[in-house]
């Protein structure tokens, strides 16, 4: 499906690159795009030369304050040490959460609690609307139709408020305050992302399915030796889109598990506790959302051609 | 004794073993929705109509509707109701008027493959990997600290002070205006990238006869392109409205417990009133029952108002000739 699409966008593209007709209209978006990169490199870099300046620095303490320019002081004259280091430390140092039994947890938990729940929940909600797109595109039975017919309507209907109610649930299923209560909540097979795996598994040629049979091959091997391999591709991307998803959030492991803080979640508090003596200068907070920002960089940055090819329309080309 | 197996035993093993395989693949999905969608939305129903007295007895009826509607939770009268809408459907049309156009004609620079489109394909799509939160903190601090010796820089020198009071507006709702209109114009590179997947669809016949005809720049975009990317503009636009009510325009990030009352929307209150609802050891099922009513009307308007704009846009939508 993707090969018989990308067709006629080669033959489009190459038609267009042979002869760039510049018109008015081009002229605008090429300025406005120019804008758009220019600020935003423009905030990323201010946002590291603001993580690599020291407390002296940024107040000014007898000369102006240095908000926009370069760092003027390499040194923390606090610590004797660079000052992006001592930001770094700063920020590891008050990387703290008291729990709801009064222990304190630390930067590492928050580390692990961000991979568990990043990597778990992405690996769910990845894995189950692979298999049920794949159970409801090979058996074409009244159930699979009905998991279809579902998936679709549901999508087109919006459910507001409903949080209370999944979190009694959770209170009541002991599924609350723990990872593993997100993994279970997360393994649903509904969203775009089914129908996206649906309309791959759907376009495979039967005949590799039947010449697997006939050759002795269970349901079983048929899915994981024949179908499935198939498909990796769309399976990565949406694993990785997930990933990326998972990790950002912050919103959803503070209502459900409070007590497992995670990274996006510390990026946050630090900044509502401006209040603390230690870290009411912005360098320090910039610098914790440096350290929340550095994984999902380098894994766009390796992964960025397999995230930007496979997109079309809800995240992945069918 | 041997036992013979036919070929039609065998076949009817297969078809049992096929069926079990299939009950494995599907039970989990199928439990999972009716516990983790079916229960949780009927059991939200529910609540909205189970009202708590002072006593902490419960009775069925409407109190919470009216709870919400005079009252919401616990802000004094029915204009914060209002304004929570008015700020919701403020978001959707700047998503509309500003975020929608401008990811359509940088997708059509990109599709066209003109000078430097990889890159700006790139570039695009990066806020949309962004944690939000290293974002809102980024601008946070940009707009505030660094905006305005940039814009001395650039010769407007009391960008500061207009920035902390003018208009009217608190600084608060003011600082907030400029970095939220900055990150809808950062929004969009998700959808640039769905754009010029469905741009690259249009037929080169088509194009080579818009081109015979005159048609370049406004007029190729305008007759050929849009009509062809409009079921992917509409998804957008539908799903918007779908989201109105969800929508926090990044204001629990920006404040946390303390947006400002004329800036809240519906999203940025639900989620507000439901961190409020968690105690270490149960659900304070007063404020779950209220919150579960507001859910309520909220969907009672989005779903109806969800399909009227689908509808209108099928109807209103441009069409290819």
């Amino acid at each position: 499906m993707e090969q018989a699409t990308t067709q006629t966008q080669v033959v489009f593209h190459k038609k267009k690159k042979a002869k760039h007709g510049f018109s008015a209209m081009h002229v605008i978006m090429l300025l406005f795009l120019i804008i758009y990169t220019f600020l935003l490199f423009l905030l990323l870099f201010w946002g590291l030369m603001t993580a690599s300046k020291s407390i002296h620095d940024w107040i000014g303490w007898g000369e102006d304050p240095n908000y926009a320019g370069f760092p003027r002081y390499w040194i923390d004259d606090t610590t004797g040490q660079p000052a992006f280091i001592s930001n770094l430390q700063r920020v590891l140092r008050h990387s703290t959460y008291t729990k709801s039994d009064g222990t304190e947890v630390g930067i590492g938990t928050m580390l692990m609690n961000s991979i568990l729940y990043s990597l778990g929940c992405a690996f769910f909600n990845t894995l189950v609307p692979f298999v049920t797109a794949y159970a409801c595109a090979k058996y074409r039975n009244p159930v699979s139709k009905i998991l279809v017919t579902t998936a679709i309507v549901v999508m087109s209907i919006p459910i507001v408020g409903s949080t209370p109610a999944a979190l009694l649930l959770t209170y009541q299923l002991n599924l609350y305050n723990h990872i593993w209560g997100q993994w279970v909540m997360k393994a649903n097979y509904l969203g775009v992302y089914f129908l996206v795996f649906y309309a791959a598994f759907l376009s495979q040629p039967k005949a590799y399915h039947e010449a697997a049979v006939v050759d002795g091959a269970s349901d079983f091997a048929v899915m994981t030796r024949i179908a499935m391999p198939l498909c990796m591709g769309e399976f990565g991307t949406v694993l990785l889109i997930n990933f990326i998803t998972f990790w950002n959030d912050y919103q959803t492991p503070f209502i459900y598990m409070p007590d497992k803080p995670t990274l996006a979640y510390n990026t946050w508090a630090m900044m509502s506790r401006m209040s603390d003596a230690d870290l009411s200068y912005p360098p320090s907070v910039i610098m914790a959302a440096v350290i929340l920002l550095v994984p999902v960089l380098v894994l766009f940055l390796v992964f960025q051609k397999r995230l930007l090819q496979n997109i079309d329309i809800g995240g992945i080309k069918g | 004794m041997t036992q013979t197996i036919t070929p039609h035993k065998k076949r009817g093993r297969s078809r049992v073993a096929s069926t079990i395989f299939y009950i494995c693949l599907v039970i989990w999905p199928i439990l999972q929705f009716l516990v983790f969608y079916v229960w949780i939305n009927a059991k939200s129903i529910i609540m909205a109509f189970q009202v708590y007295d002072d006593t902490g007895a419960m009775h069925w009826g409407f109190g919470n509707f009216a709870l919400v509607l005079t009252h919401r939770a616990d802000n004094p009268n029915l204009d914060d109701v209002i304004r929570g809408g008015a700020m919701s459907l403020l978001s959707y049309a700047l998503t509309v008027v500003v975020t929608i156009p401008l990811g359509l004609f940088s997708a059509y620079y990109i599709g066209k493959k003109m000078p430097g489109s990889g890159f700006f394909r790139v570039v695009l799509f990066l806020p949309s990997i962004i944690p939000e939160i290293v974002l809102v903190v980024l601008y946070k601090y940009f707009v505030i600290n660094a905006l305005p010796d940039y814009m001395a820089a650039l010769g407007w020198q009391n960008f500061g002070d207009w920035l902390s009071k003018s208009n009217g507006a608190t600084w608060q709702q003011q600082y907030f205006m400029v970095m939220f209109f900055t990150l809808i114009i950062t929004g969009f590179g998700t959808s640039v990238l769905m754009y010029s997947n469905a741009m690259s669809k249009v037929s080169v016949e088509v194009l080579d006869a818009a081109k015979i005809d005159g048609a370049r720049g406004w007029s190729e975009f305008w007759h050929i392109v849009l009509p062809a990317v409009w079921p992917t503009v509409m998804v957008f636009l539908v799903s918007g409205v779908s989201s109105i009510f969800l929508n926090q325009i990044h204001l629990w990030s920006f404040y946390d417990y303390d947006a400002p009352v004329q800036l809240q929307t519906y999203g940025y209150i639900l989620y507000h009133e439901s961190t409020e609802i968690i105690t270490t050891s149960a659900v304070n099922d007063s404020k779950a029952n209220i919150l579960s009513a507001f859910g309520l009307l909220m969907t009672a308007v989005a779903i109806p108002l969800t399909f009227l704009v689908k509808w209108a846009l099928q109807k209103i939508g441009p069409k290819e000739d």
